[in-house]
């Protein structure tokens, strides 16, 4: 089964009813799983809790960096540890452009570090960018997390 | 015995030999003069007694020749003898006055000659009258003419006896003299050769002791005349120069021949000479035999020098005055020295005194410590304490502290450096802080021996330190209350705007058609507030941001940065035609990014206030502006009132109304804050209508201080400091 879903982690129910608005434009808002904070959103991806015998993996997380109990970095931060997720994209959105939380989120592994614009024109627009670009254009990566550690480690350490 | 002395007796004692000497000599002369003229006397004598014998042998022969012829001539020749016999007669007695045996024998020899010639008479007489033949039987009177001749042997005899005599006498006596003589000359020659040598030998001895002091005055002069270090001269009484030395020539430039009988009074400056000092000082010399001074004298040259000045009094053997002998030293450099060393006493004590510092001094073998007043009142007396020692200071530290300083006080005994803060009671039990700094001294052999520092009251200065420590600590808590500020403000802040505008686009996508125009516009105004309020808060972060970043130093290249600035704008709308002039090689050091942002807002200003030109021109070069490289950005937009130049640049000040040039009115504070950072300034040059020119300095090579400190030094207008995030809000 050609997995085209988008795992959005978003506690702002505002926030969440905007993105699946501008998802909702570019066709895409009916592949949208979401996980409203960092515990939940780690349930959902290792199968655990309500979330038990859930194992498909996203094709893409879009994680927000302010969330409650576990905020978006510490949930990176798991993500990027476990080997399963070691490699699954992962694009960090944030309000702000805190220089800080731009390098911490790169540091921690993330792919893609993106502004949500006030502008709901505007923010529409990176959401069809981002879906598109990360559902259609880009490739996966190789199933089963099957790098070698040496691989993996550089990954991580970049 | 002297040796004049003994000169003398010499002398005298051959003086009185020679006057003997001659003495003897006269008498011997005077003698033999005498016996001279005994001797011609004699032979007188001798020849009157042959002429009385010859007169009476005439007599008897011309009475004889008369008796015989008869002629009267015979007659005449014999009465002329007869006379002449008399006359004879009479000159032998007196030659022999004087000798009486003489006189006796020529009384008979006067009675015998008397006789013989009477007979001879009578026979004369009797020839006369009776003729020839009787007369001549006439006894020749034989006996009388024996009588007289042995008369006349006797008194030749006599008198040749007493030549001989006389003659021995004399030779004796001229013998004796001339022992005499030949003694005393010799004696005489004895006393003076012994005069001589005495008189060789001193002078001699004079000879050599003069020798040795002419080689001593010559030494004497050499010395005077080449000790260089000092000025030897002479002066008479007048105070006139009569010699001079190397010395003094070397200290006053003066030459011997230009100073030669030149009053002293030249080496004193005009107002000592007014106050008349060269005299006063010659006559207290003269007084009391000297006269010491320190004073300025004059050079040659007219510079003058700081002199040690000795006048002597100079008296002959009499104790009469003669002149000044006058010592003078150049000890400028050691008066400027001493003069050193005092302004450093001085200041040193201006120091000590201005910091409040007592003075202390531990003798490390006693214990004992000196201290100043200061010393004594900072702890707590007011008056300096007698007997103050190592344990009195013990004593007045507080216990806790203690054995701190006891610790610390002996390590300083090894290390050489003291210091220590502590606290001491006072008498009235009030508790102070000290800071006590000492150096230690040692002797030759490295043992500590001394110990000399400062102490200070620090009371103060700790309770401005806790203080500034309890101050320190609420800045940082502010500031990191201000960084969880803006945090949420770029998050929790911006969230709703997204809300609003999204929400509201949503209502105008799926709902217009339910909405009629006035709906539609307030729905867009809506979503135009919600635009503005996002970049306002856009605006804050990046004011608050440019306060709290780290500055980096970097090249950065204006004329890039310009350029790129330029194309951004243009695309953002491309149908304005505005021409950029952009200088090249426009190359500063500082932090890119804050840079770039001031960049942005100064072109982005000209960009949105030339808007309404139809040709719209903006620079952006540099200018020297006081010898300063001064970057501007200038456009010909519509300007403003230059007495708001003031205001430009704090923070939500606007000159012109939103809805004609939009803008939040942080850029501008944003723009200064960093160039503040960076050490410059910037400032504004504008009219209305006729454009406006913006410059900055980056004078900024200035160090860059620390993140917290920097919000200390913000000038006016700087709502957004960091320790006043709340003012800010409130504003709004």
């Amino acid at each position: 089964m050609v997995n085209r879903s988008i795992f959005l982690v978003e506690d702002n129910p505002d926030d969440e009813a905007l993105m699946l608005r501008a998802l909702a434009k570019i066709n895409l808002e009916k592949n949208v799983v979401i996980a409203r904070d960092g515990v939940e959103a780690l349930d959902y991806i290792y199968g655990r809790g309500k979330h038990a015998g859930h194992n498909i993996m996203p094709r893409v997380i879009l994680l927000d960096l302010k969330l409650p109990k576990l905020d978006g970095l510490e949930v990176l931060r798991q993500l990027r540890s476990a080997p399963e997720t070691k490699l699954i994209p992962v694009v960090l959105l944030t309000s702000s452009d805190e220089q800080q939380d731009r390098l911490r989120g790169y540091s921690l592994g993330a792919n893609s570090f993106v502004r949500k614009p006030i502008h709901f024109t505007e923010y529409a627009d990176a959401v069809r960018m981002l879906g598109h670009y990360w559902l259609l254009l880009n490739e996966q990566p190789p199933s089963g997390a099957a790098l070698p550690d040496a691989v993996g480690s550089g990954l991580q350490s970049t | 015995m002297s040796f004049k002395a003994k000169v003398a007796a010499a002398f005298g004692a051959s003086l009185l030999i020679l006057l003997a000497v001659g003495f003897l000599s006269y008498q011997g002369i005077v003698a033999q003069n005498e016996d001279q003229k005994w001797v011609i006397h004699t032979h007188s004598v001798l020849e009157s007694i042959d002429t009385l014998q010859e007169e009476l042998s005439e007599t008897e022969t011309d009475q004889r020749d008369y008796i015989i012829g008869g002629e009267g001539t015979f007659l005449t020749a014999y009465r002329e003898a007869t006379t002449r016999v008399s006359r004879e007669e009479l000159s032998l007695h007196d030659l022999i006055g004087d000798n009486r045996l003489q006189q006796q024998l020529w009384s008979q020899l006067n009675v015998q000659i008397s006789l013989h010639l009477s007979e001879l008479q009578k026979a004369i007489d009797i020839r006369s009258g009776k003729g020839l033949t009787v007369a001549s039987v006439m006894p020749p009177g034989t006996q009388k003419r024996d009588e007289i001749t042995g008369l006349l042997t006797k008194m030749k005899v006599v008198d040749q006896q007493l030549v001989s005599e006389r003659a021995e006498r004399a030779s004796a006596s001229a013998r004796n003299m001339q022992t005499a003589i030949v003694t005393g000359e010799m004696l005489a020659f004895v006393f003076l050769f012994g005069a001589g040598i005495l008189i060789h030998h001193e002078m001699e001895k004079r000879k050599r002791t003069e020798q040795g002091l002419r080689e001593s005055e010559e030494r004497f002069r050499l010395m005077v005349s080449e000790v260089r270090d000092y000025a030897i001269i002479m002066l008479d009484l007048e105070g006139y120069i009569t010699s001079w030395n190397a010395g003094a020539e070397r200290i006053t430039g003066y030459k011997p021949d230009e100073i030669l009988n030149t009053h002293f009074s030249i080496f004193f400056p005009s107002e000592d000479i007014a106050a008349r000092k060269p005299p006063s000082e010659l006559e207290i010399a003269a007084k009391r035999g000297r006269f010491e001074d320190e004073s300025w004298r004059v050079r040659k040259d007219g510079t003058k020098f700081w002199a040690s000045v000795v006048i002597t009094a100079l008296h002959d053997e009499h104790g009469q005055l003669r002149g000044f002998a006058k010592v003078t030293r150049d000890i400028t450099e050691r008066k400027k020295s001493e003069e050193a060393l005092k302004e450093s006493e001085s200041r040193l004590t201006l120091a000590v005194d201005s910091a409040h510092m007592g003075v202390w001094d531990i003798d490390l073998k006693s214990g004992g410590i000196v201290r100043s007043l200061r010393h004594d009142q900072i702890f707590g007396y007011s008056a300096l304490q007698q007997n103050w020692t190592v344990d009195t200071l013990l004593n007045h530290i507080i216990p806790d502290d203690r054995d701190m300083v006891k610790a610390k006080f002996t390590e300083a005994t090894f290390t050489g450096n003291f210091r220590i803060e502590c606290r001491i009671a006072r008498p009235d039990l009030s508790i102070h802080w000290i800071a006590l700094r000492g150096r230690v001294h040692r002797n030759e052999y490295g043992g500590p021996v001394r110990m000399m520092g400062v102490v200070v009251n620090i009371t103060e200065l700790k309770r401005a330190q806790d203080q500034l420590v309890l101050r320190s600590a609420e800045l940082e808590r502010a500031n990191k209350e201000l960084e969880a500020f803006c945090y949420s403000v770029s998050h929790d802040l911006r969230a709703p705007l997204r809300a609003i505008d999204g929400f509201a686009h949503a209502v105008f996508e799926g709902y217009s058609g339910q909405l009629d125009d006035i709906g539609k516009d307030y729905l867009h105004r809506v979503m135009l507030a919600a635009g503005r309020m996002g970049a306002l808060i856009d605006d804050l972060l990046t004011l608050s941001r440019v306060s709290r970043a780290e500055i980096a130093r970097e090249e950065v290249d204006f004329t890039e940065l310009g350029q790129s600035i330029a194309l951004e704008l243009q695309r953002t709308e491309p149908k304005r035609k505005v021409e950029f002039v952009i200088a090249p090689n426009l190359q500063a050091e500082g932090d890119s990014r804050l840079l770039r942002t001031v960049l942005e807002n100064l072109i982005g200003n000209s960009w949105k206030f030339t808007s309404k030109r139809e040709y719209a021109l903006i620079e952006v070069g540099t200018e020297s502006i006081d010898g300063i490289k001064a970057f501007f950005v200038r456009d010909n937009g519509v300007g403003f009132d230059p007495k708001y130049t003031n205001r430009l640049f704090e923070a939500f000040q606007r000159l012109h109304a939103a809805a004609e040039f939009p803008g939040t009115g942080i850029g501008l504070a944003s723009a200064q804050r960093i160039i503040q950072r960076h050490g410059g300034r910037i400032w504004a040059d504008a009219a209305v209508g006729k454009g406006a020119t913006f410059y900055f300095t980056l004078l900024g090579q200035r160090k860059v201080v620390e993140r917290d400190m920097s919000g200390w030094n913000q000038p006016q207008g700087e709502d957004l400091e960091n320790g006043k995030p709340i003012d800010l809000l409130s504003r709004r």
